[in-house]
C-alpha cells in the first residue's frame, strides 16, 4: 500500500503556563507525540480527560501554537505558513466540535451557517452557493426545507449533521471529529455513526476522530492511537489492537468498558488502581507505571520510546511482547469465572 | 437475589407532569414497580425518557413545574406521598439515600468535605462534633478514600471527579440507609474511574445489603450493575425483567432496536449500525396508541390505535408493553 | 444527560414551520402570562403617556411656557380641571415665580430632556458598543488600552469634568449632547465587552474560527446578535441615568439656559420658593421621578424577555 501521509506528527509538544503559589510552572498537555495520517484512512484517537487528545485537535487546526516539534499537513509545516496559506488552511483541515448545541451560532439560521464557510473563503455566486448549500444538506440527509430553521429548532441529531456539513463545505483533506457522537442519544448516536461512514465512502475525507469512547472507535476507526498524559502510548490498526492490546494501559481500558454483550457473569478483575496524574508534575518514566499492574524497575527510570512492535503496530511500553500473554490470562480467568 | 420477600419499595402507578407553557407534558405515565432487598433495579432510557424524573419522584424531589399527579409510593409500608416535607426529609438521608450524576454540582465548593459531612449526619442526629466526624471517617474509609482524616479538610474542587463520586457515595451512606437511588452516577467520569464506582456500588450493595436504584442512559453499565431492569422510553416503561434474559432476548422493538443501535466490542465493523430512525415523539404530542409505534421497524396497522399495556409474557417477572412483541407467543394467548 | 427540566427539552419543540408573526404573537403571549410582565406594561404605559404628552404639548396646553405673567405670580396647583375648560388662562399645575404656567413649562421641559437625553443615549451606545465590541473581539493590548480608558474615566469625577467644559465652552445644545454621551458610553463598553469575551468562548465562535472566519467577521455576524439583547437592557437603564444627569447640569445652571424649560432648570428656579411655594421644585422632580421609573420598570422587563437563559424553556 502507498502510504501516502497526509498528516505528520513529530515530537510534538504543546504547555501551557499555570500560575502556581510561588511560580509559574508549565502544564505539558502534549508530550512528544508522534503520529503519521495516512491520506483516506479513519484514525481514531482514544484516551480518558486530561489525556490531550482535545489539545492535538487544537494545534491541527493551528487554534494554538505548539510549543516545540512540527506539524506538517501536507508537507507544509503548519507552524510556518505563509499569510496566503494560512487563509487556506481552512480549506485542507476542518473540525466537528463535540457539542451539537454549542457550535452553531444561535441566531444563524441551518441555510446561512452553511454558507459561511463559502462566503469566508470567496467561493461562487450567491446562486452556486444556494446550490451548494441544498447538496450538503443532501449529503448529510437533511431536507432542504431545513435551510430556513434555527438551530434551536433542530433536534441533536439534526444539529450534528448540520456541523458536519458545514466542516463539508470546503472540501477539506481533514476532518478533525472531537467526540462528535458522545452528546448524542445511543439511537441517535448509530445515526450519525453511519453518516459519517457513508460520508467517507464517498468522499474519502481523512478522518482524525476523538473519543472516548472506545466502543465507537472500534466500530467506525481503521486504526487507532491510544494516548495517556499527553503521549500516544500505543498505535496500530484497530482489529488487531482491540483483539490483543500490546500496551497495559490500552488492556486495562479495554477491561474497564461495560459492554452489554460480554460474556454473562464473567466479572472482569483487571482495572486500573488510582486516577490520572496532574500533568504538572508527570511521574518519571514511563508516566503510566504508578497504575500499571506490570510495572518494574526500569519503569520508573527510563521512559519508554513509542516503537515498532511488528505488523504496523507501536506501543511505548518496555515489555510490550509481555501484555498478549496478559490479556490472554486475563480473558481465561472471565471465562472460568 | 433471596426468596421473593416484600418489597422494599413498591411504586404503584406513578404519574409525573410538567405544567409549563407549552402545556402539560407527562414526563412519567403510569408506571408501577418494585424494588426488592438488596436487589439492584437498573432505569434505562434515552433522555426525555422520563427515567430520572422516575427516579427522583420517588424521593420527592421533582423540582417546579414537574409534580407528581397520582401514585403511590409505598416504602416500608408507609405511602411516601403521605408524609409532611418534614417527615419527608427525615426519610431522605435515614432511609433512601441519593447519588447524583455530577458531584461538582451536589458538593458545595465553599466547604470542606468534612465539614459536609459532619452537618448531614449532625442534621439527622442529636450527636457531638467529634462522633459525627467519626461516622465520616469510617464511610469514607468504606468508600475506598485513602487518608480519610486529611480528605476531610479538603475542599470538593481539590479532589478529582473519582474521588468527588466517592465522596457523594460516603455522604448518601451516612445514616445507614436501606435504598439508594443513583442517578446517572457513572456518566460524568471517565471509563476507568467508571469502571471504579461501578465496582465499589456492587460491593458496597453486597455488604451492606440496601437495594440500589440505578438510573443509566449506558446499556453496558446497566447490564453490569443491575439484577432487573426497566426500559424506558417517553415517558412508558415498555420492558422489564431480569437483565440477562431481557438484554438475551429482548421482546421489546424498543429494547431490541436500543441494544443494537450501540456499539460494543463485538460489532461487527463492516456492516452499518441498526439506527433507529426518526426521533421522541414531542411531550405534548405523544402519538396515539403506542409511543414507539411511529420509529418501530415491526409496526402494525393496530400498534397505531391501540396503547399496549404492561403484560407478563415469556420468563418469570418479564412484562412488556407491546401489541405485536417479539416472541412467538402460542396461539391460544394471542389475541 | 437527563435534565429533570424535560419540557424545557428543545429537541421536543413542535417542528411545525412557523410565521414570523405567529412566532411573535406566541412570545407575546407567553410574556404576558409571566411573572411581573404587569409591571412590566404598566412601566410602558406610564412612559408612553409621558413621552407622549410632552411631544403632543401644544395641543394639551395652550400656554406659552416661556411668558411671564407677572399677575399670575406663584398660582398654586389647583385640581379643578374643570376650570381650565371654562378659562383657557387657569393652570391646572398652578405658576411659577414669573408666573409661568407650569404644566406646559413641565411638558416642554420633559420634551427637551428626552430629546436631549435620547440623543446622548444613541452617542453613547454607538461609542460604547463600538469599543466594547473592539475590546472584546480584538483583546490583547487593544483591549488593555480601551480599558484603562475606562477605568480613567470611572475614577475621575465626571460633573467636574463636564463643568469644566461647560465653562471652558459655552452652554449648547451640540455640547450637551456630546457631554450626555460621553457620560454613558462607559457602561455600554463594559457590558458588550464582558459579554463580547463570554460569547467568544463559545464553540460557536470557536467554528467560526476554525472556517478562517476573519475577527471583524466574527465580531460582527456572529456575536454582535447575541449581544444586542444585552445593548438594549443597558440602554433602557442608561436612559433614565442620562435624563437625571442633564437634570443635574440644567440644575447648576451649566444646562440648558433659560428661557428655554428644562426639569433642572425648573427645579434650580423651585429653590427660592421651596418653603413658600412648594410645587414649583417639587413637580418637576415627579415628572423627572416618573419618567426614570417607568424606564427602570422596562428595563427590568426587557431583561426578563430578552435574557436567553430564561427564555430557554
Amino acid at each position: 500500500m502507498a502510504a501516502e501521509h497526509v498528516v505528520v506528527i513529530e515530537d510534538l509538544v504543546k504547555e501551557y503556563p499555570v500560575r502556581g503559589a510561588d511560580d509559574t510552572v508549565q502544564l505539558v498537555a502534549l508530550d512528544a507525540v508522534n503520529l503519521s495520517v495516512e491520506r483516506g484512512e479513519i484514525l481514531g484517537i482514544m484516551g480518558e480527560s486530561g489525556c490531550g487528545k482535545s489539545t492535538l485537535a487544537k494545534v491541527l487546526l493551528r487554534l494554538e501554537p505548539p510549543t516545540s516539534g512540527r506539524v506538517e499537513v501536507d508537507s507544509e509545516d503548519i507552524a510556518r505558513l505563509t499569510k496566503s496559506q494560512a487563509r487556506e488552511y481552512p480549506r485542507k483541515v476542518q473540525m466537528v466540535f463535540q457539542d451539537p448545541y454549542a457550535a452553531l451560532a444561535p441566531r444563524m439560521r441551518v441555510g446561512a451557517a452553511l454558507e459561511e464557510p463559502l462566503a469566508i473563503h470567496q467561493i461562487g455566486d450567491k446562486p452556486q452557493r444556494r446550490q451548494r448549500v441544498e447538496e450538503l444538506l443532501a449529503l448529510v440527509g437533511l431536507d432542504k426545507s431545513l435551510a430556513g430553521r434555527y438551530p434551536h429548532q433542530l433536534s441533536g441529531g439534526q444539529r450534528q449533521r448540520v456541523n458536519i456539513a458545514r466542516a463539508l463545505a470546503l472540501d477539506p483533506e481533514v476532518l478533525v471529529l472531537d467526540e462528535p457522537v458522545s452528546a448524542l442519544d445511543v439511537s441517535v448516536q448509530a445515526q450519525v455513526l453511519n453518516l459519517l461512514r457513508e460520508v467517507h465512502q464517498r468522499l474519502g475525507v481523512t478522518y482524525l476522530f476523538i473519543s472516548h469512547d472506545l466502543r465507537v472507535v472500534r466500530y467506525l476507526c481503521e486504526r487507532v492511537g491510544v494516548m495517556y498524559l499527553g503521549s500516544i502510548v500505543e498505535d496500530g490498526p484497530s482489529e488487531a489492537v482491540f483483539a490483543s492490546p500490546m500496551h497495559p494501559y490500552t488492556l486495562a481500558l479495554l477491561h474497564s468498558i461495560p459492554d452489554h454483550q460480554a460474556a454473562e457473569g464473567g466479572t472482569v478483575s483487571f482495572r486500573l488502581k488510582g486516577e490520572v496524574p496532574n500533568p504538572i508534575d508527570r511521574p518519571t518514566g514511563c508516566a503510566f507505571h504508578p497504575r500499571c499492574p506490570m510495572a518494574q524497575a526500569i519503569c520508573t527510570l527510563q521512559r519508554p520510546p513509542l516503537r515498532p512492535v511488528g505488523g504496523k503496530r507501536f506501543s511505548a511500553c518496555h515489555f510490550a511482547e509481555d501484555v498478549p500473554e496478559l490479556g490472554r490470562q486475563l480473558a481465561q480467568e472471565a471465562t472460568v469465572s | 437475589m433471596s426468596e421473593q420477600t416484600q418489597p422494599r419499595l413498591a411504586v404503584r402507578n406513578l404519574t409525573t407532569v410538567f405544567h409549563t407553557r407549552a402545556g402539560r407534558f407527562v414526563a412519567v405515565d403510569d408506571i408501577s414497580f418494585d424494588v426488592y432487598p438488596g436487589e439492584c433495579l437498573g432505569i434505562v432510557g434515552e433522555s426525555g425518557s422520563g427515567k430520572s424524573v422516575a427516579a427522583l419522584s420517588i424521593m420527592g424531589l421533582v423540582d417546579y413545574p414537574g409534580q407528581i399527579e397520582a401514585g403511590r409510593i409505598e416504602y416500608a409500608g408507609t405511602d411516601l406521598r403521605t408524609l409532611s416535607e418534614n417527615q419527608l426529609r427525615r426519610v431522605r438521608g435515614e432511609e433512601i439515600g441519593i447519588i447524583f450524576q455530577d458531584p461538582q454540582t451536589s458538593l458545595n465548593p465553599l466547604f470542606t468535605v468534612g465539614t459536609q459531612l459532619v452537618d448531614v449526619v449532625r442534621a439527622h442526629r442529636k450527636i457531638s462534633k467529634s462522633e459525627a466526624a467519626a461516622l465520616a471517617i469510617e464511610k469514607m474509609k468504606l468508600v475506598g478514600i485513602s487518608a480519610p482524616e486529611s480528605r476531610m479538610k479538603s475542599y470538593p474542587w481539590e479532589l478529582s471527579g473519582g474521588q468527588r463520586q466517592r465522596i457523594a457515595i460516603a455522604m448518601a451512606l451516612l445514616l445507614g440507609p436501606k435504598l439508594i437511588i443513583a442517578d446517572e452516577p457513572t456518566t460524568a467520569l471517565d471509563v476507568s474511574i467508571q469502571a471504579q464506582i461501578v465496582d465499589l456500588l456492587i460491593s458496597l450493595k453486597n455488604e451492606l445489603d440496601f437495594s440500589l436504584i440505578f438510573v443509566s442512559h449506558d446499556l453496558g453499565v446497566i447490564q453490569n450493575v443491575a439484577n432487573r431492569v426497566m426500559v424506558m422510553y417517553a415517558g412508558r416503561m415498555m420492558e422489564t425483567g431480569e437483565v440477562g434474559s431481557l438484554f438475551r432476548d429482548p421482546y421489546h422493538p424498543y429494547t431490541a432496536a436500543l441494544l443494537a443501535s450501540a456499539p460494543t466490542l463485538r460489532t461487527n465493523r463492516s456492516e452499518p449500525l441498526q439506527a433507529i430512525d426518526g426521533r421522541l415523539p414531542s411531550p405534548g404530542k405523544l402519538p396515539p396508541g403506542c409511543v414507539f409505534a411511529p420509529r418501530c421497524q415491526y409496526v402494525q396497522e393496530d400498534c397505531r390505535v391501540r396503547q399496549p399495556l404492561l403484560e407478563s409474557i415469556g420468563d418469570a417477572g418479564r412484562r412488556v408493553a407491546c401489541i405485536h412483541p417479539l416472541i412467538a407467543l402460542p396461539d391460544e394467548v394471542h389475541v | 444527560m437527563e435534565l429533570i427540566g424535560v419540557p424545557g427539552d428543545i429537541d421536543n419543540l413542535p417542528l411545525a414551520p412557523e410565521s414570523r408573526g405567529k412566532r411573535w404573537r406566541e412570545k407575546a403571549s407567553s410574556f404576558r402570562r409571566r411573572e411581573g410582565s404587569g409591571t412590566f406594561l404598566a412601566g410602558l404605559l406610564l412612559f408612553c403617556v409621558m413621552a407622549g404628552a410632552a411631544l403632543a404639548a401644544p395641543l394639551i396646553t395652550d400656554h406659552d411656557p416661556s411668558r411671564n405673567n407677572i399677575t399670575a405670580r406663584l398660582v398654586p396647583p389647583s385640581w379643578d380641571w374643570s376650570l381650565t375648560e371654562r378659562d383657557p388662562k387657569a393652570f391646572p399645575l398652578g405658576t411659577d415665580g414669573l408666573g409661568r404656567d407650569m404644566l406646559s413649562r413641565i411638558l416642554y421641559g420633559l420634551r427637551v430632556s428626552l430629546l436631549l437625553a435620547f440623543a446622548g443615549l444613541c452617542l453613547s451606545m454607538a461609542l460604547g458598543v463600538t469599543i466594547g465590541m473592539i475590546s472584546g473581539v480584538f483583546g490583547g493590548r487593544v483591549d488593555a488600552i480601551l480599558m484603562r480608558l475606562v477605568d480613567l474615566q470611572l475614577a475621575f469625577p465626571y460633573i467636574v469634568l463636564a463643568m469644566a467644559i461647560v465653562a471652558a465652552t459655552k452652554t449648547s445644545i451640540p455640547i450637551l449632547i456630546v457631554l450626555l454621551g460621553l457620560a454613558g458610553w462607559v457602561y455600554f463598553a463594559r457590558v458588550v465587552r464582558g459579554v463580547v469575551l463570554q460569547e467568544m468562548q463559545r464553540d460557536y465562535v470557536r467554528s467560526a474560527q476554525v472556517l478562517g472566519a476573519s475577527r471583524w467577521r466574527i465580531g460582527l455576524r456572529y456575536v454582535l446578535p447575541n449581544v444586542l439583547p444585552a445593548i438594549a437592557i443597558i440602554a433602557t437603564l442608561q436612559f433614565p441615568g442620562l435624563i437625571i444627569f442633564e437634570a443635574t447640569l440644567s440644575f447648576l445652571g451649566l444646562g440648558i439656559q433659560p428661557p428655554t424649560p428644562s426639569l433642572g432648570g425648573m427645579m434650580l428656579d423651585g429653590t427660592q420658593y421651596i418653603a413658600s411655594a412648594w410645587w414649583v421644585i417639587t413637580l418637576p422632580g415627579v415628572a423627572i421621578l416618573l419618567v426614570t421609573l417607568s424606564l427602570n420598570i422596562i428595563s427590568d422587563g426587557l431583561r426578563q424577555l430578552l435574557d436567553p437563559r430564561l427564555q430557554t424553556a
